[in-house]
């Protein structure tokens, strides 16, 4: 008959390093990845994202940019995001309002790259709002 | 009260719940002193089990100290320790009476449903899913304990916890397979899994008079686990083909008894039915991963048996059933009739016949749980058994 050995291995108390108990959180990464892609984009070729968006204004897309940045590296590094997510909507706002802005001067094929872009940020708007709404409601 | 909630697939939380109520004269209150987490709770933080809804409390491996009875309980008092385990039963329907106690009859309210997908329904599980009754499982700080004085096992004063919580579950599990496997004296026993059930197979294997228990699995804590605790003959299958092997260690015969302790999650290594298996189950069209099963078969000797306390939830995929037929195999299997081992286990702990405790790696706090089930599942940190203090 088999008798169990005493255990001498030390039983672990603590979960190992690298290990948390957050929640995954895949659209809040998708869309932190996606600002900090579009914001790298923006920040490094504003003239190609200038012809891309059909607004004629590099300095600006540039300084967008950065914005993107900032909101996608805070959702990326935070548990608690909600904040950083509704700074992208914030962002949305104020992309949305430039487009509208932009459309006015432009002309030709700029006004048809004008109302793509903002069928574009519409479009995400509504995943920030939903995900930064989310957010703030698991976080009360 | 705090208790490990399911939202999803691979997200635990930890939440903030309402405290459990007495709902029938039969019940008790526990506060939770020791849980566990179990390999089948994987099944449903992988959604193999696709049946559990956001909020659901997990857990089916607890055991605590009694702070509420209700008007019906007599034999339990405040203060008493007792062992929950993890199937529910009414201890006087047709299958209880027979001492199929993880099959009765009366404990499982959403029975249709469960009725619906495996013909008949199986008795009432703490924590594990809206197939099986949707009962608040025991990874929570207090648990309500259905038909308490029937079910639960108390447990006398001088066993600490680690040495008899897993009465709740996996030392019955593993006493059960190896009973169902109909170990004849100076067998030779294969175990395909080295997880904690694989564990108590091996050690029950023994006390049922195996003469050579061979342990199958391919991570390295668990095999040490395994030659050390359960003295062994290891099996790592990333190193060798384990049919060749199993036929040359049995000189050709193939193993007496054959134990899948590994169920429906097989990862099997790059054994080719293993990787189209993961395939299948990645795309929605396998429901199981069944390597060790199919395996179990193919070198299991002719007129041997398969026991399977793995545990399978829907339509395993290529099953050899030609082979079993041929070879003439005897199957056993199923969910533990719990209760019947709880009394005789606790009396061979008693008697220093064996320290289950060995199996536990990891003891964490209650709080920990959502990054406990993430190491427990990917077998990070070397983690075999996470013990949870509420």
């Amino acid at each position: 008959m088999l008798t169990t050995a005493e255990r001498t291995e030390p039983i672990k108390t603590r979960l190992p390093h690298g290990i948390d108990n957050s929640a995954p959180q895949p659209l809040a990464t998708f869309l932190g990845l996606f600002s900090i892609g579009l914001g790298l984009a923006e920040a490094l070729t504003p003239r190609d994202m200038a012809n891309v968006t059909g607004v004629r204004s590099p300095g600006l897309l540039r300084a967008y940019g950065l914005r993107e940045l900032v909101s996608g590296l805070g959702i990326l590094a935070n548990d608690r995001p909600a904040f950083w997510l509704w700074s992208r909507v914030a962002g949305d706002a104020a992309d949305l309002a430039t487009l509208a802005a932009a459309y006015s001067d432009a002309s030709g094929d700029d006004r048809a790259k004008i109302l793509s872009s903002a069928a574009a940020v519409a479009g995400v708007t509504v995943l920030d709002v939903l995900c930064a709404s989310e957010h703030s409601h698991s976080q009360n | 009260m705090k208790a490990l909630c399911w939202h999803g697939k691979a997200d635990v939380r930890c939440d903030r719940v309402a405290d459990p109520k007495i709902e029938q004269p039969t019940d008790v209150i526990i506060k939770v002193t020791s849980t566990c987490i179990c390999g089948s709770d994987l099944h449903l933080y992988d959604v193999y089990l696709p049946a559990m809804k956001p909020g659901d409390i997990l857990g089916h491996e607890p055991m605590g100290e009694v702070v509420e009875v209700g008007s019906a309980v007599t034999k339990l008092k405040k203060g008493d320790r007792i062992v929950v385990p993890f199937n529910i039963a009414c201890g006087s329907c047709w299958f209880c009476e027979r001492k199929f106690y993880s099959c009765c009859d009366t404990t499982n309210p959403d029975a249709e449903a469960a009725r619906l997908v495996m013909g008949q329904a199986p008795g009432g599980l703490y924590g594990y899913s809206h197939l099986t009754g949707a009962y608040a499982g025991g990874q929570a700080e207090f648990l309500r304990v259905v038909n308490a004085e029937f079910n639960a096992q108390k447990i006398p004063d001088g066993l600490p916890d680690e040495k008899v919580v897993f009465l709740s579950d996996i030392f019955p599990t593993g006493y059960m397979a190896a009973e169902n496997a109909d170990i004849e004296k100076g067998d030779t026993v294969a175990v395909w899994g080295c997880g904690p059930v694989g564990q108590f197979c091996i050690q029950s294997a023994w006390m049922l008079g195996a003469g050579r228990v061979i342990a199958i699995d391919r991570v390295p804590e668990r095999l040490r686990m395994a030659a050390k605790y359960g003295k062994a003959e290891v099996v790592n299958m990333d190193e060798v083909t384990v049919y060749d092997k199993l036929q040359e260690m049995t000189k050709g015969r193939g193993p007496d008894r054959c134990i899948d302790a590994v169920g429906c999650e097989a990862h099997g290594g790059g054994y080719v039915d293993a990787v189209m298996d993961k395939g299948k189950a990645l795309v929605g069209l396998a429901t199981d991963r069944a390597h060790a099963l199919r395996e179990a078969i193919m070198c299991c000797r002719k007129a041997g048996t398969v026991s399977i306390p793995g545990v399978y939830v829907g339509f395993p995929d290529k099953i050899p059933f030609g082979a079993a037929m041929n070879k003439g195999l005897t199957f056993k299997m199923g969910q533990t009739h719990t209760q019947r081992y709880t009394r005789p286990l606790l009396e061979k702990i008693q008697k220093g016949e064996i320290d289950p405790s060995f199996v536990i790696t990891h003891r964490l706090k209650l709080e920990d749980g959502p990054g406990a089930y993430k190491i427990f599942r990917d077998k990070q940190d070397e983690c075999i058994k996470v013990v949870l203090t509420p």
